[in-house]
């Protein structure tokens, strides 16, 4: 009994190390299809203001979710070869700091504050094929002198709260976060610190802690749970 | 391979933005192995009681090395072997590279114990909470938020703006003799800091001091006031012993058994406790008892009920159990306290005759 103890401490140890190193399998991911309309020819006009000229860009594909509330369009950057994300949704939450998982490849990319996420060179037939994304469950909003501020929630979240400490010793503060009055049925896989529009920090959360190194001098930020 | 070089060879990989899912995997699972022990070697009973398996420490400590930024890269790992140190490894012994990576990983252990400090250690988390309730309360105190630090200003009215002459460090210990010249120990901490803020306001005296160290002064006053007790206490056991009739302790024993039986069937008929339980607390206590009798308690109020509930998890024994086992064992050691002052003071009648 002892042996089968020890045996399975080994692997749930095992496969919490590889939790850490692998992509997370999100409960609440949305699977999305493939958009059959007519891709549009000016993909400069979906709100990529500030971005390089449209020319550059060719869109590839466009899909979507069941309920056509989620659409991602798929655009070649014909300078450098690769291929970008952009992900849309009527609300800002949606589509701002969403994963997207490239099914087939087991990888997963994160939008920026736009919906915009780069994914590099892949093979787009093979990678495409099946593509699915993960909204945040829950933001919270988190000042140095204060608790942090529930900004959305989903519903069954909603007595979900962040507890958190920062600790200032030495030259790095550290700030500390513990999700509480979690549901039962329910696990953050991942829990994102958006410390401004350049830098993000993910962690994988351990017992719901997490503890982040922050920069010097950091202000208000952000916090996204994924489940 | 030895396990060290492996995970040099796995960081360099990391750091070169060149490596595959299953480096990382081994990369992770190597350094947790590496771990394991030294977790395993410093948890004290604290950290049982929290809940918390040597395996959680092990990967709450990793797991914050692994967190990456919007590029996929990992800014903490990074920092702390950085392409120049992994470098200057790969030329070296594996002995120098097996410290230096003991020595980050023992420090970054250290760190995770002192950030779940509140949780392994709650009764200090509360004791702080129960100052800074205090201290806001009352007049002339201010809490100031510095950056993640808290400090107390002491500034009692009439008190003028005259400081201790005592350099920073040295504010702690000052504040203990203080405290124990003034007979604190032993208070509540709202009486505690009340008396204390009186008679900085009769010395004329404010103190600017972190949260940190008033909650040191408040523990260290109590654990002075303890020992001194205890010395008290065994020097009586040493008349007891030579000159004067020893003191009916199993009688009292016998009483208290009685009058905690009582204090848990009033649990029992609340439905606080099943029958199992107040059996389980009456047989823990008796344990207790006895240790004390022997020479002391041997092991955490967690331990003792433990034994007699095994089925009882960490969580549910602070969730419920803990604030009743508390409770009863308080009110027994003050039920002791008292008999054994009573018979001090009888003593003391007895030494003025004699004089």
């Amino acid at each position: 009994m002892d042996r089968n103890y020890k045996k399975s401490s080994d692997q749930k140890l095992i496969d919490r190390c590889s939790e850490i190193a692998r992509p997370a399998s999100f409960r609440n991911r949305i699977k999305l299809f493939h958009h059959l309309s007519q891709v549009s020819p000016f993909p400069h006009l979906v709100g990529f203001s500030g971005l390089s000229s449209y020319e550059i860009y060719s869109e590839k594909i466009a899909l979507v979710s069941p309920d056509h509330s989620f659409l991602l369009r798929i655009l070649h950057d014909q300078l450098s070869g690769r291929l970008e994300a952009y992900l849309l949704h009527p609300l800002e939450h949606k589509y701002r700091y969403a994963y997207i998982m490239l099914e087939n490849q087991n990888r997963e990319f994160l939008t920026d504050h736009h919906g915009w996420a780069v994914l590099g060179q892949v093979d787009q037939d093979r990678s495409l094929a099946a593509v699915s994304v993960c909204p945040p469950s829950a933001i919270f909003e988190w000042r140095p002198d204060g608790e942090p501020v529930r900004i959305y929630a989903e519903e069954h979240l909603k007595d979900c709260r962040l507890k958190t400490e920062l600790f200032s010793v030495g030259p790095q503060a550290t700030l500390k976060v513990q999700s509480v009055n979690l549901p039962a049925d329910s696990e953050i896989k991942r829990m994102i610190l958006v410390i401004d529009d350049q830098e993000t920090l993910i962690a994988v959360p351990q017992n719901d802690l997490t503890f982040y190194e922050l920069p010097e001098n950091a202000g208000s930020m952000r916090i996204y749970l994924y489940e | 391979m030895a396990e060290e070089r492996k995970i040099l060879l796995k960081l360099l990989y990391i750091i070169n933005n060149n490596y595959k899912e299953s480096d990382l995997e081994d990369l992770i699972m190597s350094m947790v192995r590496l771990l394991l022990p030294l977790v395993r070697k410093q948890s004290g009973v604290y950290l049982k009681l929290a809940g918390y398996q040597p395996r959680d420490i092990a990967l709450l400590t990793i797991s914050s090395l692994f967190i990456r930024n919007g590029q996929g890269r990992f800014p903490v790992l990074e920092r702390l072997f950085n392409w120049r140190i992994v470098e200057k490894f790969m030329a070296a012994e594996e002995a120098d590279f097996r410290r230096y990576l003991r020595n980050i990983l023992a420090r970054r252990l250290k760190q995770t114990f002192y950030y779940l400090s509140s949780e392994i250690r709650p009764e200090r988390a509360k004791i702080k909470r129960e100052i800074l309730y205090t201290l806001k309360k009352l007049p002339g105190c201010r809490i100031i938020k510095d950056n993640g630090r808290t400090r107390v200003v002491i500034r009692p009215e009439h008190s003028g703006r005259k400081k201790p002459k005592v350099s920073a460090a040295d504010q702690s210990d000052w504040l203990v003799e203080i405290c124990l010249n003034q007979g604190l120990a032993g208070l509540q901490v709202p009486k505690f800091f009340n008396r204390l803020v009186e008679f900085l306001s009769e010395q004329k005296l404010s103190v600017e001091i972190p949260l940190n160290t008033l909650l040191e002064t408040y523990i260290e006053t109590q654990k002075g006031y303890l020992l001194s007790e205890a010395r008290n206490s065994s020097a009586i056991r040493a008349r007891t012993e030579t000159e004067i009739e020893s003191p009916d302790l199993n009688a009292w024993i016998e009483e208290l058994r009685i009058r905690n039986a009582v204090l848990l069937k009033r649990y029992l008929d609340r439905n606080k406790i099943s029958q199992d339980e107040l059996e389980a607390y009456l047989k823990a206590l008796n344990e207790l008892f006895q240790n004390w009798q022997d020479g002391g308690q041997e092991k955490s109020l967690f331990g003792y009920l433990k034994k007699y509930a095994p089925e009882m998890s960490p969580r549910e024994y602070r969730k419920e159990k803990r604030k009743i086992l508390e409770y009863l064992v308080r009110t027994s050691r003050d039920f002791l306290k008292l008999k054994l002052h009573r018979q001090k003071a009888g003593w003391g009648e007895y030494d003025g005759q004699e004089l």
